[in-house]
Formats: C-alpha cells, sequence, structure tokens
C-alpha cells in the first residue's frame, strides 16, 4: 500500500517541470535521428534543400538577366503614368506619409490614455518587433531599391519614412483636444493626395468642401472647443466680463458652427482657385504596381461595409430587404469575374445614360468591389449564424433594441470568427486585380507583359520579369496573411 | 424609472385595481396563458400572481415548461393565448411596452450568456451606457459596487473567458442588477454549475432576497427553495399541479404529482 505512493523525501520539487530545454545536438538526436528511417529522411530533406538554396542562388545572384527588370523598373511600379507628372506620384506619397504618420500618432496617444486609464499597459512595439511584421514588405522595398538606377529613389523612400515618423511623434505630443481635428486633418490630407495624382475636374472643389465643412461643423460644435475659445479667447478680450451661461455657450456654438463651414468653403476654393484644374492626368492614367494596390485597397474598404450591410439584410426579418439581399449575393457570385469587368467596361453605358461616362478606372473599381462584396457577405453571414441564440437573449433581456443587439453584440463576435475566412477572400481579390488586364487597364501584370512587348526583351528575361512580379504579390498576400493573424490574436484575449 | 401611464395611459389601470396578493402589490399577472411550441403544449392554462418582493421559486420535472414560463415574463418567448400583465403593463405587440418591460426585469440564464468578447466590467456597463445612457464614469461606478456586492472586484478587467462558472454567474447577476430591475428572472442559475460553485451563485442571490426585489427562480435546488421561497410553484406538463409555502410544500404536499416529484428527489 504505501509503496505505491510518490516518496516526496527524495523529491523536494515534485511540482516543478522536467526540464525541457536540449543542447542543439541532442535536440537533433531526438528530433532528426531518433531512428534509422527518419535519420534518411534529414539527410534527403538537407541534400534536397542545399540543391534548391544553390540553385536559386546562383539564378538570383549570378545567372538572373535582371537588366528587363531593372530597365524597365518605372513601367512595373506606375505603368504607363505620364513621366513628366510624375512628381505628383511624389507629392502624393509625402502626403499619405504625413496622413498615416498623423493617423498613428493619434491612435498610439489615445491607446495611452486607455492604457493609463486601465492599468493595463499597452504593448508597444519596438523598431525590431515592426522589423519583423513587415519583413516581407522590407525585403520587397530592399530589392525594388537595389534594381533602381539612381540614388535618387532610395532616398525619396527613406525621407516618405522620415517625414511618417517624424509626424507620428509629433502627433503624440499633441494635447487632448487635438485629436479630433488629427483625424480629420489626415483624412484631409489622404483625400487630397489622392487629387493631386488623379487631377481635378471642376466639381472637385465642390464635394471637397462639403467634406472639409462637415468635418469644420463637427469641430466647431464639440463641447471642448466651445468652452475653449469661450475662456482663452472671447473672454480676455471681451468688455463683459461676467461668465457665459449655458444658452449663451449655445449660441456662441451655433454661431462658430456658421462661421467655421463658411470659412471652410472659402479656404477650400482658395486652395483650389491657386492649384488650378489639373486635367493632366487622370485615374485612368494609373497603372502598374501603384493600380494594384490602390484598386485592392479600395475595393477591401468598400466592400466590406457594404457585405456586411448584405449579411445582416439577408437575415432580416423584411421579406424585401432579404429578397434583394439574397438576389444581389447570388447574382454576382454566380458570374465570372472577368464577366463583370466587360459589363462594367462596356455594357454598363447601354443601361446608364449619362453624358461624361465614367472613367475606365470607377468602372474597375466598382465591378470588383460588387464581385467582392457578394462573397465577403456570406463569409460574415456565416459569422452571423456562429454567434450563440442567447447571446441575443442575452442583449434582448438588458432591453437593447435589434440594431443595439447586432452593433454591440453580434457583430463583433462574427467578425472576429471570420477573420481568417475573410482576410482569404480579401488576399484572393489582390491577386484577381491581375484579371484587369481582360478589359486593358495595364495593372502590375499586365505591365510585366508590357516587358516583353518591347524589341529587346520578347524572348528573353521571361522568366526573370515573372518571378519579379510573383515575389511581389507574393510578399504583399503574406504580411496581409500575418496581420489577420496578429489581428487574431489580439481579439483572441480572453476569450474561450 | 418612467411613470408607466405616461407611455401608455390605456394600460395603467390594468391590474392597479386588482387585489393585492399575501398585503403586496402585484407584480406580475399572468392569467390564461398558453404556449405551443408546434403541437407540443407547452404552457397550458396558467394563472399565476406574483407580488411585489416577493421569491418565487419555480420546480418542477424537466420538461414542464418553467423556464418557458419565465421567458414569457420577459417576451423571450411569445405567448399564444392569455395575457400577462408587468408592474401594471400589459404584454403585447407592441414594442413600446415589451422595451418597458425588459427595462423593469433582469434575467440570469443558465447558460451565462455572457459578452465573450467584453470585459467584465464592460459586460455590465453595456446596458446602463447604451440603454439607459449613464455616463461611462458613473456606469463603471455603479459597476465596481456590484461587483463588490457579489464579492468578485477583483476580475473587473477580465474576460469572462478566464473566469470560472461561479464566478461568470455572479457576473451575469451583477450585469442584470446593473439596470436596476424591479423584478429578476433566475432559469435555473446553476445548473450548468460544478458543485463547489452552486453554493457561491446560492448565497448572492439569497443575499439579493433580503433586498425587497421581486425574484422567479427556476431551480433543482430545493434546500435553496426552502430557505428562500416565499412561496414555492409545482409545474409539470405545462401546467401549475401546486402552490404552497415552502414549509407546507414540502412536508405535506396535497397533489399526487408533487408528492411522486419530491419523493424523486429528495
Amino acid at each position: 500500500m504505501t509503496a505505491t505512493l510518490p516518496n516526496y523525501e527524495t523529491n523536494p520539487q515534485p511540482s516543478l517541470p522536467p526540464n525541457m530545454k536540449l543542447s542543439p545536438i541532442a535536440w537533433a538526436r531526438k528530433n532528426l535521428f531518433n531512428n534509422w528511417y527518419n535519420s534518411l529522411v534529414t539527410i534527403i530533406v538537407v541534400v534536397v534543400g542545399a540543391i534548391l538554396v544553390f540553385y536559386s542562388g546562383r539564378y538570383i545572384f549570378v545567372t538572373g538577366q535582371w537588366e528587363a527588370v531593372r530597365k524597365n523598373l518605372t513601367l512595373l511600379m506606375v505603368g504607363i503614368f505620364p513621366r513628366n507628372e510624375q512628381w505628383r506620384l511624389v507629392v502624393q506619397m509625402y502626403l499619405m506619409a504625413s496622413a498615416l504618420g498623423l493617423a498613428w500618432g493619434t491612435a498610439t496617444a489615445r491607446s495611452q490614455d486607455r492604457a493609463a486609464e486601465t492599468g493595463i499597459a499597452a504593448h508597444r512595439p519596438t523598431p525590431l518587433d515592426l522589423m519583423r511584421r513587415y519583413w516581407t514588405i522590407l525585403l520587397l522595398l530592399v530589392v525594388i531599391l537595389a534594381l533602381t538606377q539612381t540614388i535618387w529613389p532610395t532616398l525619396f523612400t527613406l525621407s516618405t519614412l522620415a517625414v511618417g515618423l517624424g509626424v507620428r511623434s509629433a502627433a503624440m505630443r499633441l494635447p487632448l483636444s487635438a485629436r479630433q481635428p488629427c483625424w480629420y486633418a489626415s483624412a484631409f490630407m489622404a483625400i487630397l493626395s489622392f487629387q493631386v495624382v488623379s487631377g481635378t475636374d471642376g466639381n472637385a472643389w465642390w464635394w471637397t468642401s462639403a467634406l472639409v465643412s462637415l468635418a469644420a461643423f463637427h469641430l466647431a460644435g464639440t463641447k471642448d472647443f466651445t468652452k475653449y475659445l469661450d475662456s482663452e479667447i472671447i473672454r480676455p478680450f471681451s468688455r463683459h466680463k461676467r461668465l457665459a451661461t449655458a444658452k449663451d455657450l449655445i449660441r456662441f456654438k451655433q454661431l462658430t458652427q456658421i462661421v467655421s463651414v463658411i470659412a471652410a468653403v472659402i479656404v477650400v476654393r482658395i486652395a483650389y482657385w491657386l492649384i488650378g484644374e489639373t486635367s493632366q492626368v487622370s485615374w485612368d492614367n494609373w497603372s502598374g504596381l501603384y493600380l494594384t494596390l490602390v484598386a485592392s485597397i479600395a475595393a477591401i474598404t468598400l466592400s466590406f461595409p457594404l457585405a456586411l450591410l448584405l449579411a445582416v439584410g439577408r437575415r432580416s426579418s423584411l421579406p424585401v430587404v432579404r429578397w434583394l439581399c439574397v438576389s444581389y449575393i447570388e447574382l454576382f457570385r454566380g458570374v465570372p469575374f472577368i464577366a463583370l469587368l466587360f459589363v462594367a467596361k462596356i455594357f454598363i453605358d447601354f443601361f446608364l445614360d449619362v453624358e461624361t461616362p465614367l472613367s475606365l478606372m470607377t468602372r474597375t473599381i466598382i465591378a470588383f468591389t460588387i464581385f467582392s462584396s457578394a462573397y465577403v457577405a456570406e463569409v460574415v453571414r456565416g459569422g452571423l449564424q456562429a454567434v450563440p441564440k442567447g447571446q441575443i437573449e442575452a442583449g434582448q433581456a438588458l432591453g437593447l433594441q435589434p440594431p443595439g443587439i447586432m452593433r454591440l453584440i453580434v457583430l463583433p463576435q462574427a467578425l472576429s470568427a471570420v477573420i481568417p475566412a475573410m482576410v482569404g477572400q480579401f488576399i484572393s481579390l489582390f491577386k484577381d486585380s491581375s484579371l484587369f488586364a481582360i478589359i486593358s487597364v495595364v495593372e502590375f501584370y499586365r505591365a510585366r507583359e508590357l516587358i516583353h512587348s518591347q524589341q529587346e526583351f520578347t524572348t528573353t528575361a521571361i522568366s526573370e520579369t515573372l518571378v519579379f512580379v510573383a515575389f511581389a504579390y507574393w510578399a504583399l498576400s503574406y504580411t496581409m496573411s500575418k496581420e489577420s493573424q496578429r489581428l487574431e490574436r489580439h481579439l483572441g484575449v480572453g476569450e474561450r | 424609472m418612467t411613470d408607466t401611464t405616461t407611455i401608455n395611459p390605456s394600460l395603467a389601470n390594468v391590474n392597479r385595481d386588482a387585489t393585492e396578493i399575501g398585503g403586496r402589490e402585484i407584480m406580475v399577472e399572468m392569467v390564461g396563458v398558453n404556449k405551443f411550441f408546434g403541437t407540443f403544449h407547452a404552457l397550458n392554462s396558467i394563472d399565476m400572481k406574483v407580488g411585489s418582493g416577493e421569491v418565487v421559486v419555480v420546480i418542477g420535472p424537466s420538461g414542464s415548461g418553467k423556464s418557458t414560463l419565465i421567458r414569457c415574463i420577459n417576451r423571450l418567448e411569445h405567448h399564444d393565448r392569455g395575457r400577462i400583465v408587468v408592474d401594471g403593463i400589459e404584454l403585447t405587440e407592441d414594442v413600446r411596452n415589451i422595451a418597458l418591460i425588459r427595462r423593469e426585469t433582469g434575467m440570469v440564464f443558465q447558460q451565462f450568456n455572457l459578452f465573450p468578447h467584453l470585459t467584465v466590467i464592460d459586460n455590465i456597463t453595456l446596458g446602463p451606457r447604451q440603454v439607459l445612457k449613464m455616463p461611462k464614469k458613473q456606469a463603471e461606478d455603479r459597476a465596481m459596487e456590484l461587483l463588490e456586492r457579489v464579492k468578485i472586484p477583483e476580475q473587473a478587467r477580465k474576460f469572462p473567458g478566464q473566469l470560472s462558472g461561479g464566478q461568470q454567474q455572479r457576473v451575469a447577476i451583477a450585469r442584470s442588477l446593473a439596470m436596476q430591475p424591479k423584478i429578476m428572472l433566475f432559469d435555473e442559475p446553476t445548473s450548468a454549475l460544478d458543485p463547489e460553485m452552486i453554493s457561491e451563485v446560492l448565497n448572492v442571490i439569497l443575499e439579493l432576497a433580503k433586498t425587497g426585489i421581486t425574484l422567479i427562480v427556476v431551480t433543482h435546488e430545493m434546500g435553496f427553495a426552502r430557505e428562500a421561497a416565499d412561496r414555492v410553484i409545482f409545474m409539470a406538463d405545462g401546467e401549475i399541479v401546486e402552490v404552497g409555502e415552502p414549509e407546507h410544500f414540502f412536508t405535506n404536499p396535497q397533489e399526487e404529482r408533487t408528492q411522486l416529484f419530491l419523493s424523486q428527489i429528495l
């Protein structure tokens, strides 16, 4: 009886796990050479791997004719964008860097505040963390820069990064009240950057000033801003030293709102008057990797909210809404993307009787968005169905209304459950953009084909350009996949 | 809470004239309530009155309609015939009435149904902030008070998945209480718990019973029923078979079916 009990006298720390750390040799012996067939497999894998590394290394560094890529790097990057208008792209990159830096800095400052409030330290990535996270993109950047013929692209890239990081650290030092304006400024810079590369027509200033005055209206209406104006500007300079009443403040707020909207419209109008109409370039000039990236990002950001509406609509209790959503999804999922592109390019003019036809770029992005939203909607619906009924009942029992239950309880859980499937959809969407070539939009892959229509490269360097293009697609897709895994881990904290 | 008369004056005096029950104002009244699931008769002509501040325990074999009964009170289940009046508001198709009744009733589920994507404190403040439009600071202060009351203030920033079953159920109770309901409905609150966690939850409910809130508890815990209940309702096959004070009910049941049930479980 007593013999079966463990002897605690000779084993003083029975609760500690055994030491799992092995020396490299011991580890290899345990995992790679633990019996004869495992040893054989290890040896074969090592030999085949070495041969692969040798041949691919020789191809990349010695035999590969990278001249084709080197000479046509501009074509691959921006395609047929007019060469003497390329400064616009440079301006856009700086504007985008500032916009992203501003948004990033503001978001970081906010999460730091939140961490201070809840007492849970936010995880701050070090530069090394960021490099590990984005190593494929960095590698792609290094490869591209290594293929350039002058020093300027490298200097430009580095200065863009410097601008972005500089704006970020500046944004983090701004006071709390500047946070809302920062979001707006960031969005405005992004919009402006696209107007620089897409050209502006006579109407651009209208909708831009509409957006800016909406932002101004909101900002001037915030409590903080009203109080700030009242206490710092108006009262010190006014003869009336009396305290403003709530009624005064409201009137004052309305006045500020009207003034700021008028000011916004005037400022935008003057800005556009200064820029003048820039019709040298248009959306249709976009091409190359630039187009692939912009079109994919646009389609992803546009199709996601559309897909949410469709997925929720498909489960609606109103039959008309449900039928509409079902028809949309089933129709656009059931036709090939190429057919949709042709419809967008050619047939849409038969249905739409407009004076100025939509640009080809707009049509392409619309077709892309419609196509992907139908797929993403079904993915989201899968997530909605995975949320247990008890969650909805708990929301009802708390007295929440159906829209609140959807927004606060069902959607957050449904979306985090379908991240892998959704990102898979987005990665496939990103690569589907190569089908644009069929309606003679020069996207990244089509730009590569154009290289080989040149006399010099009709039959040479076919594999080199292909490898380069494939690598670029892979690097970007892999980053998307890594980021989705990170998001999953982040959202999965404490769940299940 | 909002005065019911201003919302729907025609309903205001529905049961104000009704007789009191055991010296208490009537809080929940069911008259001739019937409920079908397809052809299955889940509730059969239920007549029930629960007074304000009363603690009513509903017991009975599984499938007897206990859960359906209390889920009809806050319209998680739709009743097919009969009348349900909660605190003077009749449950009709009118969504405003349903919303009003759901504000007055809190519910605790067998499976807790905490929101797994929100921290404990966010679970508790969700209702007050979204439905009662309470400012964040005030809602969080109230939530912390409630967590003190259910004795787990240190878990506030954790996610439900990191807590034990008993702790989760106590959070669920705090979440319901945060809406300051007049009536709390408990749907087998301890049935999904490990045995050693049952008492921690029952203690919280016992504490609650002393505060004068109206409680309707569906449970299999006979000890709890005996200790806490003002009245015990025994249900079988969708009918209320017997109603009585716990002492009388457990020692001297009148109906044959009650005697059979008690003999099987005690």
